[in-house]
């Protein structure tokens, strides 16, 4: 039972993780309809910078936040001005290869400056000694996540409902030439949203990188948010947040359970059986938007 | 005042679209524009509206003007904040969103004494029924209701004058009536111009106080809207009418001829 219940709760605080990583492509999707498989890679490269910050010049953290900040509005901001403004009116499909071609590009990018090295230690942020609560042994790192990404979830809800910026990114999601025709300027939509994604972004390569170090394959964890996405529902940011935990959890007991049977792997397989029944199932997942259409 | 001089559009830096295309619309007044599909009246709303620059469309030749400002080629969002707002074809509305924020993330502060909140209040009053509506999901709202919503957005941009197209598109006819006086007492009590694009040809010379006719992308007539409704073309081509009691024939000649001198 000891070892079920650890279980569980290592699944759910990993899960978040997942969730802080899903919210990045969310935000993206839920404001532009944008499918940004460049996200994984944007992560890899935020971490980079906050790295060679810290590290290589050894700035001090209170001075790498506004620097990594910074970084991530240039970046958001280069996104929109150089990729997406000439695709705006081209069909959404084009912008999704479009950000395929980014996150190739950027891997590149960051093979150039750092690849010298298998992984890169970020200095310890947060205390790499777990915390024993009941007789459990957690993460500090982990548990930092699920709070952010707690955090995170209350911030964009509210600045989805609420704000204007908030309304204009899903008005521009929704038809981007309509909002053009009410006024709403789309290229700071879209400029504004990429930043967001980026801070979202780097902030969870940053945790990431401070677990396992940070590595140039560590853009692999896009790939695991999928499942999380999916199950959420697409541009719902609440889905993401119930998600991430539900497939950490499923991830963490198939790995326990049926990892004896099979042989190992099951972990790895988990989530994305768990994606292919939702796709099957329930395409929209769990809180997404169904399709309008009046017949 | 709105004023289209000389106007030509290009698609795709190949397919001429407009060519010597012009127009006005004086201070106060409403004004609508004719034509069959595909003569082009979309294509000179979005010539004004800024909306040709994202489907590939530019204007090469001539210039357009609104109060004395040369708004030629602008972005939609340049035209909107002087005063220029477009209703767009076939009621395009925020689905996902509910009535209430349709109109909220529309509003344009183009003033100083613009208030968000007094404008909200006022295209409530001129549409009661949007105000029970308000916290639904504007997908889900019949076409009527739709098109109200479309137009309580124009409004919400502060604008000095309205472009229209097709308003009717879809709607029964008691619906399009309703439409209708809405748009007529935007424009008594809002002071609010319109240009407006119909199919339904007798509603909108009705309303308006002049009227172009466009045909391969050219006016070919325009005249008071009073004058027009009695113009023997007009009668016969846009409002249905022709000589009562005498035949139609394939073989009758004037008809082709009057046809011809308009594609001149």
């Amino acid at each position: 039972m000891m070892i079920f219940l650890e279980t569980v709760i290592t699944g759910i605080v990993v899960g978040s993780l997942y969730s802080l990583v899903a919210l990045g492509i969310v935000i993206i999707y839920k404001s532009t309809h944008v499918f940004n498989f460049a996200h994984g890679e944007i992560l890899m490269l935020g971490s980079f910078v906050a790295w060679t910050s810290l590290v290589h010049f050894g700035i001090p953290i209170w001075l790498t936040v506004p620097i990594v900040l910074a970084f991530a509005i240039l970046l958001g901001t280069a996104i929109e001005y150089l990729l997406m403004r000439p695709m705006v009116g081209q069909p959404i499909l084009s912008m999704i290869i479009v950000t395929l071609g980014l996150g190739a590009f950027l891997t590149g990018a960051g093979n150039l400056w750092w690849g010298k090295e298998d992984y890169y230690l970020l200095p310890e942020i947060i205390s790499r000694e777990p915390i024993t609560f009941a007789a459990m042994n957690l993460s500090r790192q982990h548990i930092v996540a699920f709070c952010l990404s707690l955090l995170f979830f209350a911030v964009f809800t509210l600045f989805f409902r609420y704000t204007k910026w908030g309304l204009e990114m899903q008005a521009v999601a929704n038809d981007h030439q309509a909002a053009r025709s009410t006024g709403i300027s789309t290229k700071l939509v879209f400029a504004l949203s990429w930043i967001i994604a980026t801070i979202v972004a780097i902030a969870a390569g940053v945790l990431l990188g401070s677990m396992n170090g940070v590595t140039l394959d560590m853009s692999v964890i896009a790939i695991k948010a999928f499942p999380v996405i999916i199950l959420g529902g697409l541009e719902s940011i609440s889905g993401v947040l119930i998600a991430g935990p539900l497939v950490g959890v499923l991830e963490y007991l198939a790995g326990r359970y049926l990892d004896p049977y099979v042989g190992g792997g099951a972990m790895d397989v988990a989530p994305f059986v768990i994606l292919i029944l939702i796709l099957v199932i329930r395409p929209y997942g769990l809180f997404g938007l169904k399709r309008i259409e009046r017949i | 005042m709105l004023k289209v001089n000389n106007i030509e559009v290009v698609y795709n830096e190949v397919i001429l679209v407009l060519r010597g295309v012009f127009l006005e619309v004086p201070d106060g007044k409403i004004v609508t524009l004719l034509g069959a599909n595909g003569a082009g009246k979309s294509t000179l709303l979005k010539a004004v509206s800024g909306m040709l620059n994202t489907e590939l469309g530019e204007v090469t030749d001539g210039f357009i003007e609104f109060n004395g400002m040369n708004i030629t080629n602008c972005t939609p969002e340049e035209i909107v904040r002087k005063g220029v707002v477009q209703v767009l074809e076939g009621r395009r509305l925020f689905d996902y969103l509910t009535v209430e924020q349709n109109l909220k993330v529309s509003a344009r502060a183009r003033k100083g004494n613009y208030s968000a909140k007094k404008k909200l209040e006022l295209v409530y009053e001129l549409f009661p029924r949007m105000k029970r509506l308000r916290k639904n999901i504007s997908g889900y709202c019949s076409g009527g209701e739709q098109q109200m919503v479309v137009i309580g957005r124009a409004l919400m941009g502060d604008p000095d004058i309205m472009l229209l197209d097709e308003p009717s598109i879809g709607l029964s006819p008691l619906v399009t009536e309703e439409i209708f006086e809405v748009i007529k007492s935007i424009h008594r009590e809002e002071k609010i111009d319109i240009l407006l694009v119909e199919q339904n040809a007798t509603m909108a010379l009705d309303m308006a106080d002049y009227g172009y006719i466009m045909e391969n992308g050219r006016i070919v007539l325009d005249g008071k809207a009073a004058t027009l409704k009695e113009n023997e073309d007009i009668k016969e081509f846009y409002l249905g009418l022709s000589q009562v009691g005498e035949k139609k024939s394939y073989r009758d000649v004037k008809h082709y001829k009057r046809r011809k001198r308009w594609l001149g």
